[in-house]
């Protein structure tokens, strides 16, 4: 038994504080992914602790065989997969990607730096942005989670054959709207970072 | 949908899992096919792109475990009162609804002729009145008695005096009590 599992067998005989070890260490990781699929810290958040509250309430559900990494990610991304869909039927007629993230500049570059950084993730995030729900989760898990195909196919309970394919179609549409004009320019800007 | 097999083979080269052979095919494929070529260049650009992005981390809000435990603790409270609310409210459905139904179904079914006629029921009957002529019995030997002590002045006379000397008496006793405490602490 391994230390999640040691934690989650905690938690299920009675001690809810244990959970806190979990959320420690897994926060940032569902943190990030909220974020990379939302797009909007206070909505990452948001989603984060909702994201950990189910994990809580369904925990007698693990499957000890099963990462608890994977299984937390994949209700994370579910959830932000549903938020996704439910925002877009309410901002059908916004078009504007949304503002970077203030945390995305870091404070180890200087400004100049900072800036065309800051620049280049935002222009990754809205290119991310305008992956169909489903793609965009595919291709967070595989490049910020290193995560295989299965586990992928796994968390957004699909198979691995589907999970090919969303990852090869958005890396397309991705490639085409990089190469578009403003897709261009991006590339450019990070040549240059 | 699946992928045809040069789509398969950029997704997997993409993701470094060709094997020998389908690496040395899918090289000869690129060098063959110009639009592959091209499609596998777009590609590996985005490829590049995602994994420097993938390096960045987000940094978490301050205290984002002790928000999320209050949450977990608010959960666990509600938790432990829900079985016990639902269980206080459905115990007083079950009595609200059997104290309707109870007399209502007596009566429609004429049931409370044999329940009068049952031989328990006499039996509390019997003890019930007398109960009731005991409790009256009592109440009139104390009637009778406070009329007679307020109307005889020898009586009236008899119990202020075994009042007054039964306060005299408690009072003794007291003092008595407070003096040996004094003692005791001296």
């Amino acid at each position: 038994m391994n230390e999640d599992q040691e934690l989650v067998a905690r938690v299920l005989e009675g001690d809810p504080d244990s959970f806190a070890g979990l959320v420690e260490r897994y926060q940032s990781a569902v943190y990030n992914l909220a974020y990379r699929m939302l797009n909007e810290s206070r909505a990452a958040e948001d989603a984060t602790q909702e994201a950990f509250m189910r994990a809580y309430q369904h925990l007698s559900r693990y499957d000890m065989n099963r990462s608890f990494k994977t299984w937390l990610l994949s209700i994370t991304s579910n959830y932000c997969i549903d938020r996704l869909r439910k925002r877009r039927l309410t901002w059908l007629s916004i078009d504007e990607p949304l503002a970077p993230h203030p945390s995305l500049v870091s404070s180890e570059v200087g400004p100049e730096q900072a800036a065309v950084r800051s620049e280049k993730q935002a222009a990754i995030q809205s290119l991310l942005d305008e992956l169909a729900p489903d793609y965009r989760a595919a291709v967070v898990l595989r490049y910020w989670y290193d995560m295989s195909y299965a586990d992928i196919a796994e968390a957004l309970d699909t198979t691995e054959s589907a999970i090919k394919s969303r990852l090869f179609r958005a890396r397309q549409q991705l490639a085409e709207k990089a190469q578009s004009k403003s897709g261009h320019e991006m590339v450019l800007a990070m040549e240059r970072a | 949908m699946a992928l045809n097999q040069t789509d398969d083979l950029i997704n997997r080269a993409l993701d470094n899992l060709l094997s020998d052979d389908d690496d040395e095919f899918f090289k000869a494929l690129l060098s063959d096919d110009t639009k592959v070529a091209g499609t596998w260049d777009g590609l590996q650009q985005v490829d590049a792109m995602l994994k420097r992005e993938a390096q960045t981390e987000i940094p978490l809000p301050i205290d984002f475990t002790v928000s999320v435990m209050e949450r977990v603790h608010d959960h666990e409270a509600r938790r432990r009162w829900y079985p016990l609310v639902v269980g206080v409210l459905t115990l007083l459905s079950v009595i609200a609804a059997l104290n309707i139904a109870f007399p209502v179904t007596i009566f429609a079914l004429d049931l409370y002729q044999p329940l009068l006629d049952s031989p328990i029921m006499t039996a509390i009957q019997y003890l019930a009145s007398e109960l009731i002529e005991f409790v009256q019995i009592g109440r009139f030997m104390l009637a009778d008695w406070f009329n007679y002590v307020l109307t005889t002045p020898e009586a009236l006379a008899t119990v202020v005096l075994a009042l007054v000397v039964a306060s005299i008496w408690i009072g003794l006793l007291e003092v008595k009590k407070l003096t040996a405490g004094a003692l005791q602490t001296a």
